[in-house]
């Protein structure tokens, strides 16, 4: 578990109407980041030791540090006492007595009976900048919610590819349809053939020289030659085409299938990385080249369903994000004396400005119209690989293309398998 | 693929998708085109490749281009737009999973698109739409052969009046002739005084 999300688990239980049964000052004091205890009206009546810190950076006199720290509340709106208060989180600049501005990530909580608030403060740094991004649409969320978002953004996935599949499934219907019918029609002609046959054979009147010519002639107008040469072909093609059909239905299958039990497990990352790019193969209607540049990898310690779904979302994007003569590549390679690996997935589609790269992690951000974006594809994709102690980054030029790397530990540390 | 022909005319067809057992598929179902249909047989030549199919169509004549409209490399409308350039008389059809409005739009007013037909297609209606594409195309083919008779013998009636023209100048009156009351010929005796 990282810092934050103790902090948010310590915050989310002092919110708890269990607050009153256990020592919550006690419990204030352990944690790691600093949290503030605001009474009914605002003012601050507790503070942990960080806070305490935090407020003497601010203010020679702690508790004029502290009431810095939580001024212009967004719980706390003056004339407004009896609106409904609830959790939310600010950014806020606190300015401290040497005319210095302090930034603060502030985490309201709203307490249950006693009617306290609590406000969980963290300095903005430099990295946090980026980091903000991070509020994942998963942080903060119980594991069903987190199921059930993922779950739905899988499928809002798969939606937006639903017109890429109908053609997919739609060819190899097109074909074996029109294959039965011509089988139909070869069948009739042999049939015709063999009542020919029996019916020559019964008639004893002609001799054997010309019953055989006739049936000759017969087996010439009916394009017997053609029909046997073509007859294996077609059988061929047609089982081909249906194991297409079987081979995308399973795909599509195994992606949307919601595996709650599945957890971290030793995986074959570029098994994962075909599966997914089958998927997004076959319903990119091949506009797209793929191309994949694999290093020998070894076994990652990974949830597997969860990475599939990261590839997904990348490889979607770039998908979307490509005109025609798209092209994908995907590069795996080792890092770190083997502790890490490397996967690289490049398109040489639209890119993105500054601006836009610095939001697409941030949940609901889509560029995309409406029904094409759910803009959480990459902020679940950040927060599962975060949640395997890895990094994703973002390398973009407008009119050029985009790289997403992402970067794994071949083997998770124990707290956290423990804490997943 | 090419077979003999059965009876009168041979059609050639290029059907063009990317992907082969569609063409296949297809050329199997004009292949056992009912005769009642078409007087003629159909040879099929496919191509999976834009760039050859129009290679071939600056090769040889073809009565009808049937094309896909989603495809990799070459989209179905600018491939047609280029055979239009390339052989402006053959009969075009497209064949297509998803047409939207405008792109159908489009392929009529910029490619004079013969017909839409769906993916999957409808055996007998492909063969239909394809059987009337060729009759049309036939009747085209016989109707400029017709605009070509008829100019030519234009082009004689007019060649024969210059004849005509010249002579008269030459020897005033000589186109003239002049008949009795009883249709006979009257020659004057001035008429031969040149030879
Ligand atoms: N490969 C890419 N090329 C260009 N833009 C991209 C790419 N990947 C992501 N983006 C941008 O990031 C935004 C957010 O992506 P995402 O979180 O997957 O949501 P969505 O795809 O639903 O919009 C996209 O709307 C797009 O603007
Ligand atoms: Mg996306």
């Amino acid at each position: 578990m990282t810092a934050r999300e103790e902090a948010l688990a310590g915050a989310q239980s002092m919110s708890g109407d269990r607050v009153d049964s256990f020592d919550a000052e006690a419990v204030l004091e352990t944690l790691p980041v600093s949290v503030v205890v605001l009474d009914a009206h605002g003012a601050p009546c507790q503070a942990n030791a960080p806070a305490r810190r935090l407020a003497s950076v601010v203010h020679s006199d702690i508790n004029q540090g502290l009431k810095n720290l939580v001024a212009n509340s967004p719980l706390f709106i003056p004339g407004e006492s009896d609106i409904e208060h609830k959790d939310c989180e600010d950014r806020y600049e606190c300015h401290a007595e040497d005319g210095r501005a302090l930034g603060v990530i502030r985490q309201w909580r709203v307490a249950g009976a006693a009617g306290n608030t609590s406000c969980t403060l963290r300095p903005i740094r430099a990295e946090d900048k980026a980091e903000s991004a991070q509020a994942s649409a998963l942080d903060g969320k119980s594991t069903s919610e987190r199921q059930s978002m993922i779950h739905a953004e899988k499928l809002a996935t798969v939606g937006q590819l639903a017109a890429g599949m109908a053609h997919e499934i739609n060819n190899p219907i097109c074909y074996v349809q029109s294959n039965l019918g011509t089988l139909g029609d070869y069948l009739n002609k042999l049939f015709g053939l063999i009542e020919l046959s029996e019916q020559l054979l019964r008639d004893s009147s002609v001799d054997a020289g010309e019953r055989l010519q006739s049936f000759e002639q017969r087996k010439q107008a009916d394009d017997y030659q053609l029909i046997a040469e073509d007859l294996p072909a077609l059988l061929e093609e047609s089982r081909e085409g249906v194991e297409r059909i079987r081979q995308i239905v399973q795909n599509l299958r195994d992606f949307s299938r919601m595996d709650p039990s599945e957890n971290f497990r030793l995986f074959d990352i570029h098994r994962a990385i075909e599966t997914t790019l089958e998927i997004v193969r076959s319903l990119s209607g091949g506009r797209v080249r793929f191309a994949t540049y694999f290093q020998s990898l070894p076994l990652v310690e990974c949830n597997p369903t969860e990475l599939n779904q990261v590839f997904m979302n990348i490889l979607v994007n770039a998908s979307h994000a490509v005109d025609v003569d798209g092209a994908v590549e995907i590069h795996t390679s080792v890092l770190d004396g083997g502790n890490s690996i490397s996967i690289r997935i490049s398109d040489n589609g639209s890119g993105m400005d500054e601006a836009t790269q610095a939001r697409i992690f941030e949940p609901f951000f889509t560029t995309k119209e409406v029904g094409k974006g759910t803009g959480l594809g990459l902020s679940i994709s950040y927060g599962i690989i975060n949640k395997h102690g890895g990094r994703i980054g973002v390398e973009s030029q407008v009119g050029q293309g985009t790289t997403f790397t992402i970067t794994l530990p071949v083997r998770q540390e124990q707290s956290r398998l423990e804490s997943s | 693929m090419i077979e003999e022909s059965k009876s009168g005319h041979t059609f050639h067809i290029l059907v063009l998708d990317d992907e082969d057992p569609i063409v296949r598929a297809m050329t199997r179902v004009l292949r056992r085109m009912p005769e009642e249909w078409l007087d003629g047989n159909c040879q099929v030549h496919g191509y999976q490749d834009p760039d050859e199919a129009l290679a071939s169509l600056r090769d040889r004549s073809y009565d009808l281009i049937i094309s896909d409209l989603r495809m990799p490399r070459m989209d179905g409308i600018s491939f047609l737009r280029q055979t239009l350039a390339i052989q402006p008389d053959a009969m075009r059809i497209v064949i297509s999973g998803q047409a939207d409005l405008p792109t159908v739009m489009s392929a009529v007013n910029e490619t004079q698109v013969f017909r839409f037909i769906d993916k999957p297609w409808n055996d007998t209606e492909l063969q239909m739409g394809v059987a009337q594409a060729l009759r049309n195309s036939l009747l085209q083919r016989e109707n400029r052969r017709l605009a070509d008779l008829v100019r030519e013998q234009r082009s004689m009636i007019s060649r024969h009046e210059e004849a005509l023209r010249e002579l008269e100048a030459e020897s005033p009156g000589i186109t003239q002739v002049k008949r009795d009351a009883s249709g006979a010929i009257l020659l004057d005796d001035s008429d031969f005084d040149e030879d």
